[in-house]
Formats: C-alpha cells, structure tokens, sequence
C-alpha cells in the first residue's frame, strides 16, 4: 500500500520540481489578475460603473473578440508569408530582387497602419467606381476595399516580419555555409538543412512579439468599419447616450477596461504560446557558441 | 553493380537534391497562382454583369434615431433603414446594408454607383444641397431637419427662446461631424465672420467620437441635425441639455448615383408617396421620434 503512494508522491514532487518556474510564473500572473479583478470589482461594489452594465454588453464584445480573431487569422498567415518571401529575398544574391524586396519594405514599413489601411480603402473604392468596366460587375465595392484594408494591414506586419526573417538568415554564420558547400551541400540545400533551422528558432522571439502587436493592430481596421472588438466598444459607447439607461463616464470606463481585458487575453495566450515554442525549439548549446 | 567505371558523375546528379525540389515546388506554386487568378480574371473579362439581386445601401453610423448598430440583434435599425427596406420590399430584393465610417467617402461612393442608395439623413437642400446635387442624385425629401446646439448640463451657454443663431455660437469651441451640413453650417456661417479666428471648430469623422469628446469636455457645444440631437439628449440621463435650435429647414433625400443609371428614383418616390399616404409613414415617425 505505501509503495505507490510513495512512487506517486515521488512522481509529483519531481513533476513539481521540473515545472517549479512554471508555477511561479502562474502564480504571480494569477495574483496580479485576482488583484486587478478585485479592485474593478471593488469599484463597481461601491456604483462608480453599473456591474449589471459590465455583464449586459460581454456578448456584444464576444462577437467583436470573435472578429477580431478571425482577423487575426488572416492576418498573421499572410503577414508572415509576405515576411518570409521578402526577407528571403532581401539576402539574394541579386540586385533586382534585393531591390523589390528592399522597395516592398521600406514602403510599408514607412507608413503608419492607420494610414496605410485607409488608403487602401479609399484607393479600391475610387478604382471600382471611376472604372466602367468593374463597376458594372463588382456590385459591392466595399466589402473589396475592406478586404483590400485588411491585406493592407497583413502587408504592414509583413514589412517587419521580412526584417526579422532577414536577421534570422543573416544570424548564421557564413563558416556554416561555406562548410556545407565544402562537404558538396547545394545552395538549396544548405538553405533548407542548414540556414532556415537555425533562422526560424533565432527568429521565433521577435516573431512572437510581432504577432502579439498584430493582434492589437487589427483594432486599426475599425476605422474602416469592420465590426471588431474596438468598433464594438465604441457602438456600445455611443449607444449608453441613446438607451434609457443613459451614458456617463464611468459607463465608459467599463467598456474600455473590458475591451482591454479581452484585448490582454488574447495577446498573453499567444505570447504565452510562443515562449513555450521559443523553449522547445532553442538552438541548443547556442548561447556558448556566441561566447 | 555497375559504378560507371569511376567515372565522375555526371553533373545532374551533384545538382539534386532539395535544391531541385524548391525549384520544382516554386514553379508548381506559382502555375497554381497563375492558373487561379487566370479563373478570377477570366470570370470578370467573360462573364455578362451579374443580375442585380441585392440592393446595397450604404449608411454611416450612430446617427440615432434615423439610423444605428443594434448590438443585441446584431442588425442596423432606425428611420432611413425602415424606409430603405420598403424600398427593397417594392424592388424585390434583398436590402444589405455597408456602414462607411466617413461620411464624406459615402458621399462619393454612392455618387459614383458604389452603393446602389445612400441613407444616411443627407440633406439635399440649401447650399450643400446643391452642391451635392452635382455629384449624386436624390429621391424626393422624406424629413424636414434643423440644427441643434448640445451642451453639457453643468454649462451656462444659452439662446434666447431657443433659438441659437451665429451670434451665440461664435467665439466658441464646437464640435460638428465632418462632411455633414453641421459642418457646413458652421462654415458657411460662422468661420467667414469670424475675423479673428477665434471659433474653434473640432471636426469628427463619427458621432460617437463627437459625444465621448464633448462628454470629456474637449469642446462645449455640439451641433447636429435636431432628430438625432433629441435622442442624444433625451437617453443621456442628464449628463448633456439642449441649448437650442438652429433653424435651418433642411430636406432630407435618399441619395443615389449621379444621374440614377439603374433607376431606382421613380420606386423610391413612389414608395414615399404611397407611406404618406396610408399612414406607415406616420408610425414609423412615431415609432422612432417618440408621439
């Protein structure tokens, strides 16, 4: 009887023992929510906002979160494809992709989001309609021009997606391609068994953070109209002033403060999700080769 | 085993490999990409203008009561959406309704047969109408608007009888919604008489923008189109109060491309003549302006 409980016990405290960071990591993140859970709570106890309100507007945001992810799920795939293609084109060998690939960058990288998704916008409705020919047959120009804002947006984080995929390839060493060429490696494969390994592990850090701002850069497409968590938000806003209810500041408090919420869980789980990946896919021994 | 007399191989065999396999996996990805957007291109260059089955109108919302984003049914309501879907009812087909976050780029989409109507309270009369009137056509006025001032209820703006005109509003910071007849309003009237500039006008691309700043008190007064100004007011409990009224008489028209090529003017008019006359007309006020 006392040796599987034993075993077990054993099991537990080394499963304990190799997870140790993990808890306390959770720990604290968990205390900082209950707190930060308890002071907003605290003051809809004492009617700074209405805690009926706080629950009453949670679908609508649902739904919102729900674009916003959707969002996500298009921008980030075609974010990092752009990404990859040109930063991969930004170490060709050749002056006229370099060049492409360094023109598509600098362009989208210099311009603000916000900016960049109203001109592509406005540049797709002023094109069906000033153009015969696509205005008879697109009925809907803006479902285009909001589709067109949201590739926009995918083509921005791909600007500094490239960038990174660059550091990443330029991050190996040039003895490790010459050594692969030495033992009769092609160029391809070098590229596939020695540099885009090592690239992606290096690059994973700082694709986590670019993926995590994307998720907050979609709220940019509610200036277009789509109905994401911030264009949401701001109806409901407008809406407390049209509702028998009535509106005040604290009312608009709420809704913010659950907008961020909603925003923080989305951004924490990916950013939480790639640390994970970062850890098991590390380049081992990587830290002492540096020294 | 046949070595081939050990002679060097020949030189496909050094240059397989993954090598080889990106290049073919290039070529097939980009045969797929061609063939694709060949089927998409091909499907507008051969196929006939599709039937028309939906009619699309374009709006810009919160302008409560005539038209707003309901976020509990998940569906745009108000006076201009009632009446556009009698519209569709009378046309026989499906109303989808596109939420412009800039009035202005409404203005000149559907001017232009991006939308095939616009409702969204366009004034069709006065200077702005007529100027409009160059640009887009319009149905017959169904609603007769003026002007309002909104304040916040702590402040002491007020007009004689209730009837603002530039000399109570001058020299004072207002907010107005871009592209509407607020702000032409305002231009035409205030900012020409206004030698020492010392009117300051804070211009919004949406209502909800202009309550949550006047809310905040960015600016001190509001002017809008009167309907929605009641309705701000009425719901606000008690944060804003009406100042006044401008007195403007302005017409209100459902707004289409310019010289109506898919003339729809003839079913909207006959649809407003038809609810003026059997009293749906009269509900539909009720029900949205209150007995």
């Amino acid at each position: 009887m006392a040796e599987p409980t034993a075993a077990a016990s054993d099991r537990a405290r080394a499963f304990l023992k190799a997870h140790r960071k993990s808890f306390r990591n959770a720990g604290i993140g968990g205390i900082a929510a209950a707190v930060v859970f308890l002071i907003v709570y605290y003051l809809g106890l004492e009617g700074v906002y209405d805690l009926s309100l706080a629950a009453r507007i949670l679908p609508a945001l649902f739904q919102g979160a729900e674009t916003t992810l959707g969002l996500v799920a298009v921008v980030i795939p075609v974010g990092f494809a752009l990404g990859f293609l040109f930063g991969f084109g930004r170490t060709s060998h050749s002056w006229f992709v370099r060049s492409v690939c360094t023109t598509y960058v600098e362009f989208f990288r210099g311009m603000p989001p916000v900016v960049l998704v109203w001109f592509a916008f406005i540049i797709i409705i002023l094109l069906i309609t000033n153009v015969e020919f696509l205005n008879v047959r697109i009925q809907d120009p803006f479902a285009f021009a909001t589709f067109m804002s949201v590739l926009a947006l995918a083509a921005h984080s791909g600007s500094y997606q490239a960038e990174i995929v660059r550091a990443g390839i330029m991050s190996v060493p040039a003895g490790q391609r010459e050594a692969a060429e030495a033992i009769g490696m092609t160029r391809g494969a070098t590229m596939v068994r020695i540099t885009l390994p090592q690239m992606l592990r290096v690059s994973l850090p700082a694709l986590g953070n670019e993926f995590a701002s994307v998720i907050k850069d979609t709220s940019i497409l509610s200036v277009v109209g789509v109905m994401d968590l911030t264009f949401r938000g701001q109806n409901i806003v407008s809406r407390l002033f049209t509702s028998p209810t009535g509106g005040s500041l604290s009312s608009i408090f709420v809704v913010w403060v659950e907008i961020a919420v909603l925003y923080f869980v989305m951004t924490y789980s990916v950013s939480r999700l790639l640390q994970w990946l970062e850890q098991r896919y590390r380049v081992p021994g990587l830290e002492a080769a540096q020294l | 085993m046949a070595q081939g007399g050990g002679a060097a191989p020949p030189p496909e065999a050094t240059r397989g490999g993954a090598g080889r396999s990106i290049g073919v996996a290039i070529v097939v990805v980009v045969a797929i990409v061609t063939f694709v957007a060949g089927l998409g291109l091909g499907y507008f260059v051969f196929n006939p203008p599709p039937v028309k089955a939906v009619l699309v109108v374009g709006t810009n919302v919160p302008f409560p009561p005539f038209e707003s984003y309901n976020d509990t049914t998940g569906k745009y309501e108000g006076f201009d959406i009632d009446l556009a879907q009698l519209v569709a009812n009378a046309l026989g087909e499906q109303m989808q309704v596109r939420n412009f976050q800039d009035f202005g780029v409404l203005l000149t989409t559907v001017g232009r047969g991006g939308v095939d109507m616009a409702v969204s309270a366009i004034t069709m009369s006065g200077p702005i109408g007529a100027t409009r009137n160059g640009s887009m056509s319009f149905s017959n006025p169904y609603y007769n608007a003026n002007q309002a001032v909104i304040v916040l209820s702590s402040s002491t703006f007020t007009c004689p009888n209730s009837i603002c005109t530039t000399t109570q509003v001058g020299n004072k910071t207002i907010g107005v919604q871009s592209a509407t007849t607020s702000e032409g309003w305002v231009d035409t009237y205030v900012t020409p008489f206004d030698p020492n500039n010392a009117t300051d006008i804070h211009r919004y691309a949406s209502v909800s923008n202009e309550i949550d700043a006047l809310r905040t008190g960015v600016y001190q007064l509001m002017i809008i189109d009167a309907g929605p100004a009641a309705s701000i007011v009425a719901s606000s409990a008690g944060a804003f109060k009406l100042a006044g009224t401008i007195i403007t008489n302005e017409l209100y028209g459902f707004a289409v491309a310019h010289g109506d090529p898919k003339g729809l003017l003839p079913t909207i008019n006959s649809v407003f003549a038809q609810i003026k006359s059997d009293g749906t007309y009269d509900q539909l006020i009720t029900k949205w302006f209150g007995p």
